[in-house]
């Protein structure tokens, strides 16, 4: 099973590319409120970027994050996950490539009150065949290399905006995901957390893993460590610059 | 629930020893029912009522006594007194 | 089919339904109570049913009463002969009883007057019961001996001629038997002949004794033909009598039921109509983490369950206790009437488990399929969208 032997620093090695061909979402198909929130988008992002997606409020980043990370399914056109068109899969599967490759940070965190730090973070492995112990193990070391540790007894909602953004960043790093992906993570925080959290994800990009962070924050886009840079404007993509 | 349920076989088994005396009290007293209520005689005998008692005021009175309207009356189906008409 | 995924699964239930402690802890107190009066009304009435069913199979197999205009009236025991001959009856015997009011405490007795009742030796019945030719003694109920008076101390009633009638009390039905005898006194045949001044040569009805019971309808169908103004009563017909009583049709049982069934409705129908905004990121979170549809639905599966199971054994536990331990004391007035005399229910735990397992099938599987029902569509709708409300 996917991240079962986890290690810091290991990397599925396996997922090479995510791929969009021509995709398009519609919201509200049909209706006077209907929008488009991403028009005929086509990118490729390589195993091991740093990629951002920079665009003003209403762009279709943050649409374009959640059609890639298999959490909602394009109107038109295909997301290619590894060789693998994950798109019109049966929603089981789809489920299943969401959990074992992609960690997701939300932009409200979407952490679940009343619960610890703790419980929140092992929450994606819940439904696994993981013993509650070695889930235990796996939430406190990975609490621990965020500075965590101390805290992972707190309820989410005692805990200040860095903090609950250091626990969303674990959430998302139980399953030891290939991908990383952040909805603007910058929004509610200061400069110190924010140049923090993209500590982190530098860390994170150094080990292996591939970082797509949907931002209007010149402070993440302006990064040098920044090698794909995909400008939105209006749903669909005006520039794609990647650093060689 | 355990404890209930052993409570019950209890219960159940003591009772079966005064089954016997029971049993000789109905039977010798000829008893044919229960204790439910004491306040009308048809729902202190429910099983012996007549058709009258129930009515004892009046034709078609309405129930006054509270038992009269949970204990019914016996079913006097197996009367069968029937009405013959003849009709010219 | 791994037992730490559901392991898991349901301790996530559990932090879930804590998290929710008031709304949850409502929900099982109205589910409990509802459980409760419904259980209460199964357990009592097939108790009673039962017990009916087991003392009144003793009684006489055929009871002969005479009627005038539809009323009881006294019948003449010249009659017995004539009964007698008829080909299966082995025994005919008068009966001599009627009731009492007693102005004093407002209470209906029944009074017994009997012959050599044979009765001797019974734990049941503290002292001994009046002899046939005996004057002036009586046994009593419970009831009357709660209300009244104790062995050694003297009774007196009211004859139909205005004089007043004094009996020692010579033996009380202890209260085990005071499902039969709460009321009962019971005194010599020739004493009650006095005292109600009945006349000569009539009783109150005739026992019929017929030594082999599938001969019963035959014999009681004879005397109705050779005496068409009587009215034979059958031992079924008595223990039928008290089936509806206790059954499904009778008056207690159904106000009683529909109004703890409606509540359930009320219930079942506020958790179906949907999920809360809460409910619903919730759900759309745990999918966009990893969860799975089914592993979704398992969750609010056992949410359903803890719920009503919960509830349930609650319900039936404090319904158990209620009948059998505190002897139906919620729903002895509505079948106390304006009765004084009153017997305390020692009921046996004689329990329908047919009826219990039909509970759990209408209460606790419609409850749990009002959980998982709601969360379907969100649970199969992309998690995007659901948290975007």
């Amino acid at each position: 099973m996917e991240g079962f032997n986890y290690r810091p620093g290991y990397c599925d090695e396996r997922i090479g590319m995510i791929k969009t061909e021509n995709i398009t979402k519609h919201f509200n198909k049909g209706r006077p409120d209907e929008v488009t929130a991403v028009k005929d988008v086509s990118i490729v992002i390589k195993k091991g970027d740093f990629a951002v997606l920079k665009g003003p409020s209403g762009s279709g980043k943050t649409s374009l994050l959640s059609l890639i990370g298999c959490m909602s399914r394009p109107s038109s056109g295909r997301v290619i996950v590894e060789n693998r068109d994950v798109s019109r899969l049966p929603e089981r599967f789809m489920t299943a490539v969401r959990r074992n490759t992609f960690g997701f940070i939300f932009q409200q965190f979407h952490l679940i009150k009343g619960l610890t730090v703790s419980d929140n973070v092992m929450l994606p492995l819940y439904p696994t065949d993981i013993t509650p112990s070695e889930l235990r193990k796996r939430a406190e070391e990975i609490l621990n290399t965020l500075g965590m540790a101390g805290r992972k007894k707190f309820h989410v909602q005692k805990l200040s905006g860095g903090e609950q953004q250091r626990t969303a960043i674990a959430r998302a790093l139980i399953n030891n995901p290939a991908v990383i992906l952040a909805d603007e993570p910058t929004a509610h925080l200061d400069t110190h957390l924010s140049e923090e959290f993209l500590s982190i994800m530098r860390n994170l990009q150094q080990e292996g893993k591939t970082i797509v962070i949907a931002t209007h924050d010149p402070l993440v886009y302006e990064k040098e460590y920044v090698n794909l840079s995909i400008e939105m404007r209006d749903g669909i993509v005006r520039d794609a610059v990647r650093k060689s | 629930m355990t404890v209930l349920y052993i409570h019950s076989l209890i219960v159940i088994s003591e009772h079966h020893t005064s089954r016997k005396e029971i049993k000789e009290i109905a039977e010798k007293l000829q008893l044919t029912d229960l204790v439910l209520s004491t306040d009308a005689r048809y729902t202190r005998h429910p099983s012996q009522a007549d058709l009258f008692s129930a009515f004892q005021d009046f034709p078609g009175s309405i129930e006054h006594f509270p038992t009269g309207s949970i204990i019914p009356p016996p079913d006097f189906s197996y009367l069968r007194t029937k009405i013959k008409t003849d009709v010219n | 089919m791994s037992i730490n995924k559901h392991r898991n699964i349901l301790d996530y239930t559990l932090q879930s339904l804590l998290r929710r402690k008031f709304k949850n802890t409502g929900i099982i107190l109205v589910f409990t109570f509802v459980i409760f009066i419904v259980s209460s009304i199964i357990l009592l009435s097939y108790s009673l049913k039962k017990e009916a069913g087991l003392m009144l199979k003793y009684s006489p197999e055929i009871i002969v009463q005479r009627m005038l205009a539809g009323r009881h009236e006294l019948v003449s025991t010249w009659i017995m002969t004539t009964i007698l001959e008829i080909p299966g009856v082995s025994k005919v015997e008068p009966r001599y009883w009627g009731y009492y009011y007693d102005s004093g405490i407002k209470a209906n007795y029944t009074i017994i007057g009997i012959g050599d009742s044979g009765i001797e030796n019974n734990r049941l019945i503290k002292g001994r019961m009046p002899s046939a030719r005996e004057k002036n003694v009586a046994a009593i109920g419970k009831g009357i001996a709660d209300a009244r008076i104790d062995i050694g101390d003297s009774l007196n009633l009211q004859n139909s001629e205005g004089k007043w009638m004094g009996f020692k009390i010579v033996g009380i039905f202890e209260s085990d038997s005071e499902i039969l005898t709460a009321d009962l006194i019971v005194i010599s045949e020739g004493d009650f002949k006095m005292l109600v001044k009945m006349p000569e040569d009539t009783a109150t009805d005739l026992a019929v004794y017929v030594a082999n019971e599938t001969e019963i309808p035959t014999v009681a169908r004879k005397i109705k033909e050779r005496f068409p103004d009587s009215r034979p009563i059958l031992r079924d017909e008595i223990i039928r009598t008290y089936d509806a009583v206790f059954g499904w049709r009778s008056g207690l049982i159904l106000t009683l039921f529909a109004g703890a069934l409606a509540a359930f409705i009320i219930l079942a129908w506020d958790k179906a109509t949907g999920l809360s905004a809460e409910e619903k990121q919730e759900i759309g979170i745990l999918k966009a983490i990893g969860w799975e549809t089914s592993d979704i639905l398992e969750m609010k599966f056992w949410e359903g369950l803890v719920i009503s199971l919960t509830s349930f054994m609650c319900g039936v536990i404090l319904a158990y206790l209620h009948i059998f331990l505190l002897g139906a004391s919620l729903f002895a007035p509505a079948l106390k009437g304006w009765s004084v005399i009153y017997p305390d229910f020692k009921l046996v735990p004689l329990i329908d488990f047919y009826q219990i397992a039909i509970l759990i099938a209408i209460t606790v599987l419609p409850y749990i399929a009002s959980t998982i029902i709601p969360s379907w569509k969100a649970s199969i709708t992309d998690p995007d969208t659901v948290m975007r409300g």
